[in-house]
């Protein structure tokens, strides 16, 4: 009985918290599908004064380019994703085995990339003078996402907690290879923290505009954030800045607070559908009410 | 006499040093598993840290990077020198530290209840739902904050506080409600986030062990908190420590969009990040921003350095290194 | 993921730059070093051009070896660029033997990338710069080239169309980094009023001559239009910025230190400690509390001609230039008024806010100055850039006017580049359906009539005093959007704004300031 009302309770609490993080995105839908006009004079409200699909035509009002960088941004995250998810668990799982001789240094050497930067500039001249990661598809896959050293930390972490040193001793005495008993036994072990990072590092190469910002030329290698983000500063631009006006070209009316909001759905909308698929892997586990039955 | 013991010691030694090599040699795979992600750390994040010394000196194009003038701790006079600067310095980290723990606690009373959750559906459908605020960027939230909070049309004042008869406020002129609104939206946005690494630890933990406390009687309290926040320990402590080591930067898009430019809430809402943003954004002196960064970097550093020392001391495993 | 303070700062909306773009900063580099480089610049433009004829202005394209220029400035790159880009290629072959690649860096990003391409010891041939867009560091950094021997020798369109103060009011240390476009100098400061309403209530250019004249008449408004606010204001664009900060004083570039306008001479102040400062801060105060201005002026950023469309606000404050009213009436979806309370002022900020400028990793520096002196020259080339190809992207409707071509509209015109301003002489671009015909003579008469600020041409060197700079940045930061706004009390509030800019080292940076102007007051004497 008593277990019951809690269980209810866990569900008041938790259709509140959804109902708190649901409602302003779908204000931010309402919004994206009102008029400006409606916007200026009415201010935000979850159904639209008055429907329009403006801001969305505003945004692909040249195809080509957003949809070449939505192409960019789902090759850089699947890439980008997987290499990043064998490297970083490539560098967590040895400082996870304490036998390992030099383990404390090469652990301080991963803290170190997450404390200290040189800054902007020296990285930039390393990655486009010296690695040549400048106007190509690269450029948006390897500089400062591949590899975090955060992730590397996390992962560490559960490799230390729920890998048993027993089961590794024994493979050991059973005289597999180090490399055998990482890809064979460590792997399948640990799905969720893989998923975890796997989430992560999608989440970091979906949202990156920055590498497109600084190595990109070429409207052809733009990710997708990026080209919502200029379209946005464009628009920005327009609307704030007279003094380029004076040759009347502007436009009338610019969808300036419509089109943030369409652009924060069509940036969300595909990640939206790719999350359950980690979501398996990290939720699936056990749960103590499954195990009382 | 003094032979015998430098013999000894020299032999001790040399054994000493076989054995390492031995276990070096003995663990050559993990190395060589390590070598691609140290490539990309000495390319990606340690060479260009020579950039640092770029705080030290007075930037031009033609002389460079090693070739300007040294200036000393010139570049860093702003950050202390200004009656600004002691407010700053405070809020980052008032914030911060409060951000830990409130993060901290609410991620991972989430993952716990999360688990409760029995029906699948509802579980996944939550923990997605929990999850969406993440995606939404600073400055949509800071329009959708300025939607409830508008002294004019502001859905608080307007509908809220009238019902109960409460005077409407200027939000964005009174700096005292600021650190909730802040708090509170920074929860709002990130707990979810923040849960997952929790749910993620908790699927690894073994059914036995709620098993055999199921067979003892052990209430699901009990179990939680004897089984299950025992378990999640070790990822709490290393989340602490990274984010204490960040603990002198912050999240500019929170502190710098939600105001709305309000100057009048500066004094509660300027964090480092923000203040060196206001500073600088029309000098563009590289110099004065790479000292700031190398500011936060190391007291970030020291700051990991003691943590770490203090979990070293309580619970050796734990530690980072 | 983490982001860097360089990359916020860098990666900052251009609406910031643009708002502070009325105090932009400067550097003044040491004039002894720039000699030498520029000796070095001559002499290689010598090399390089040494077969053309040296006769000022004629240029033989044949004598000259074949060159790419790498043109950058801000803007959203158009669809048609690559045609544009090579149209214009062809054309330059002929003229000067060059080839264009015209590559427009999207707004806000713009000072980032192009720092970064200085950083990478990139090539690029002409870029755009401005006192507000960090001209003077440029400079300072030696990034951009003193070319005023090349000016000399190769852009005699240039010396022919803009004046002698204008191309001095650009000039970092005495010399020239660039060339100035021409266009608006100067700015006049004023209100926008709705028409209706204006016409309504009886507000005209004849009826209010002052600020405090408008008072009677936004009591009206109130009175008469319920629901909406006589002015609308935002913390960076209210009436009183209008008339102080940008109008009375010159504000000499970055950090505290002012000059004032009806002083007329070169004393350094702080405008904040000035009655006239007060006077209006309390003028605004008083319509702020009786209800003529929005109540969520310090902290909205919807734009004023928002409030106007949506029929919230009957006018705004706003910075002049001939065209305003019909500018401002197209956002405004409605006719409206412009009442100048001001003659032009022309300061160093006004006079230097486009100038195209020669980057030291420049192939050869000579042929980039040709090319900005045709922007000076050649109509043909200037409409191309700036418009597109005739008949593809725009249509003439008459010798001198230009429409979209049928089934075409701004939102998806395919050369929709509008950054006229910036591309050398604006008078050189055919108008539109739209525009005032007689609006190139309004530039010109607008920019005669300007009142010259008495340190037009000096720019403020901050660095002996950077750090507090950058304190008083953040003070400005915390009081003037509120008391802009009308949203504290002036009384309390301005002697404690005082306070915390003498905190913040304001006095050391005054007398800075003074200093540099006294040695370039002293200077131009000479």
């Amino acid at each position: 009985m008593k277990n019951n009302r809690t269980h209810w309770l866990i569900h008041v609490i938790f259709i509140f918290c959804s109902a708190a993080a649901i409602l302003p995105v779908l204000l931010v839908v309402a919004i994206s599908f009102s008029s400006e006009d409606s916007i200026n004079k009415y201010g935000y409200s979850l159904l639209p004064h008055e429907f329009s699909t403006y801001a969305y035509q505003y945004i692909f009002n040249d195809p080509h380019v957003l949809l070449r960088a939505y192409g960019n941004t789902i090759f850089a995250t699947v890439v980008g994703t997987l290499t990043c998810m064998i490297i970083t668990s490539a560098l967590a799982y040895p400082l996870s085995r304490k036998s390992m001789p030099f383990r404390k240094f090469f652990t301080m050497f991963v803290v170190l990339t997450i404390l200290f930067n040189g800054g902007l500039v020296p990285w930039y001249i390393v990655m486009k003078n010296y690695l040549h990661f400048s106007d190509n598809i690269w450029a948006l896959v390897v500089p400062g996402l591949l590899l975090n050293g955060f992730n590397v930390l996390i992962m560490r972490t559960f490799f230390l907690n729920t890998i048993p040193g027993e089961l590794l001793e024994a493979a050991n005495m059973d005289g597999a290879g180090e490399f055998r008993i990482f890809a064979q036994i460590v792997i399948p072990l640990s799905k969720p923290v893989y998923a975890t990072i796997g989430l992560f590092a999608t989440l970091a190469y979906w949202n990156d505009w920055y590498n497109s910002m600084i190595f990109q030329v070429n409207h052809d290698n733009y990710s997708m954030q990026y080209v919502l983000q200029s379209i946005l500063l464009n628009i920005q631009y327009l609307a704030q800045n007279t003094k380029s006006n004076n040759m009347s070209a502007s436009l009338a009316s610019l969808p300036q607070e419509t089109s943030r909001m369409a652009m924060a759905i069509v940036a969300i909308g595909p990640i939206i559908f790719a999350y359950p698929f980690f979501q398996k892997y990290f939720i699936k586990g056990l749960t103590i009410g499954a195990v009382k039955g | 006499m003094d032979t015998i013991v430098k013999v000894e010691s020299n032999r001790i030694s040399s054994i000493k040093r076989r054995n390492m090599w031995n276990a070096v040699l003995r663990h050559k795979v993990l190395y060589l598993l390590m070598l691609p992600g140290i490539i990309y750390m000495l390319l990606n994040n340690y060479i260009p840290m020579f950039g640092i010394i770029i705080a030290f000196k007075n930037y031009n194009f033609e002389d460079g990077f090693l070739f300007s003038p040294t200036v000393g701790f010139d570049n860093f006079r702003y950050l202390f020198e200004t009656p600004d600067a002691f407010i700053m310095t405070r809020n980052t980290l008032g914030y911060n530290a409060v951000f830990i723990v409130v993060n901290l606690v609410m991620s991972v009373t989430m993952a716990i209840l999360l688990n409760e959750v029995r029906n699948r559906y509802s579980k996944r459908f939550y923990q997605s739902a929990v999850l969406l605020p993440f995606f939404l960027s600073a400055v949509i939230v800071a329009y959708l904050v300025y939607s409830l909070l508008n002294p004019d049309s502001g859905l608080v004042n307007r509908y809220i506080l009238k019902s109960f008869g409460i005077e409407p406020i200027s939000w964005y002129l009174e700096p005292k409600y600021w650190p909730f609104i802040l708090v509170i939206t920074n929860a709002w946005k990130n707990v979810g986030y923040g849960s997952i690494i929790y749910i993620s630890a908790m699927t690894g933990i073994d059914t036995e062990y709620y098993e055999a406390a199921t067979i003892d009687g052990a209430r699901k309290w009990q179990q939680v908190k004897y089984i299950t926040i025992p378990l999640l320990v070790p990822v709490m402590v290393i989340m602490t420590i990274l984010s204490i080591g960040r603990i002198f930067y912050s999240d500019f898009g929170l502190f710098y969009q939600l105001p709305m430019g309000s100057g009048t809430l500066l004094p509660v809402t300027n964090v480092i990040d923000t203040y060196v943003y206001n500073s600088l954004v029309n000098m563009g002196d590289i110099g004065m921003s790479s000292a700031a960064g190398f500011y936060q970097s190391v007291v970030g550093f020291l700051l990991v350095l003691t943590t770490n020392l203090v979990v070293r001391k309580i619970s050796p495993e734990n530690a980072l290194f | 993921m983490k982001k860097r303070i360089g990359t916020l700062l860098l990666a900052v909306s251009f609406s910031v730059t643009m708002a502070l773009s009325g105090c932009g900063s400067s550097t003044t580099s040491s004039a002894a070093s720039t000699s030498t480089e520029t000796a070095a610049v001559s002499t290689a433009a010598a090399e390089s051009t040494a077969a053309a004829s040296t006769e000022a202005g004629a240029i033989d394209p044949k004598t000259l070896k074949p060159v790419k220029l790498v043109f950058v400035t801000m803007g959203e790159t158009p669809k048609n660029l690559a045609a544009v880009n090579e149209e214009a290629s062809k054309y330059l072959t002929e003229k000067i033997n060059a080839t264009l690649e015209y590559r427009p860096i999207s707004w806000g990003n713009y000072a980032n990338k192009v720092n970064l391409m200085f950083a990478s010891g990139e090539k690029f041939d002409l870029m755009f710069t401005a006192s507000w867009m960090f001209e003077a560091q440029f400079a300072a950094k030696k990034q951009i080239l003193a070319v005023d021997d090349l000016i000399a020798q190769y852009a005699p369109d240039y010396l022919a169309t803009v004046p002698q103060d204008v191309r001095e009011a650009g000039f970092i240390g005495g010399k020239a980094y660039g060339l100035t476009g021409y266009k608006e100098w100067a700015a006049d400061k004023g209100l926008i009023f709705n028409k209706e309403i204006a016409d309504k209530y009886g507000i005209s250019a004849d009826t209010v001559k002052t600020w405090s004249d408008l008072t009677p008449y936004l009591e009206k408004i109130k009175k008469g239009e319920p629901g909406m606010s006589p002015l609308a204001a935002r913390s960076e664009n209210s009436p009183m910025v209008q008339m102080m900060a940008i109008n009375a004083y010159d504000t000499l570039g970055d950090g505290p230190g002012c000059i004032s306008r009806t002083a007329g001479d070169t004393k350094v102040v702080n405008m904040f400690e000035q009655q006239d400062f007060m006077d209006a801060a309390k003028l605004t105060r008083e319509w702020f509390t009786k209800g003529y201005i929005n109540k969520d002026a310090a902290s909205t950023t919807q734009m004023e001609y928002l409030a106007v469309k949506a029929k919230k606000a009957a006018g705004y404050g706003q910075s002049g230039k001939p065209g305003i009213a019909a500018q401002e009436g197209r956002q405004c979806g409605m006719p409206v008024i412009y009442i100048p309370m001001d003659k032009p002022y022309m300061t160093t900020s006004d006079a230097a806010s486009a100038i195209l400028a020669v980057p030291s990793t420049a192939n050869d520096p000579a042929r980039s100055v040709m090319f900005a002196n045709l922007l000076h020259k050649d109509k043909y080339l200037v409409n191309l850039l700036n418009w597109g190809i005739e008949g593809k992207d725009y249509v003439k409707a008459d010798e001198n006017t230009i429409k979209y071509p049928d089934g075409m509209t701004a939102e998806n015109s395919t050369y929709n580049l509008n950054m006229s301003w910036l591309m050398g002489d604006v008078t050189l671009n055919y108008l539109w359906e739209s525009d005032e015909k007689d609006i190139y003579d309004q530039y010109k008469k607008f920019n005669d009539s300007a009142d010259r600020s008495a340190a037009l041409g000096f720019s403020f060197d901050p660095t002996p005093v950077k750090n507090e700079v950058a304190a008083y940045n953040n003070v400005i930061k915390q009081y003037t959007g509120a008391i802009y706004s009308g949203s504290v009390d002036p009384a309390t509030t301005i002697p404690k704004f005082n306070d915390a800019l003498k905190a913040a080292g304001m006095e050391k940076v005054i007398a800075e300031k003074q200093k540099q102007l006294d040695e370039f007051v002293a200077a131009k004497k000479k």
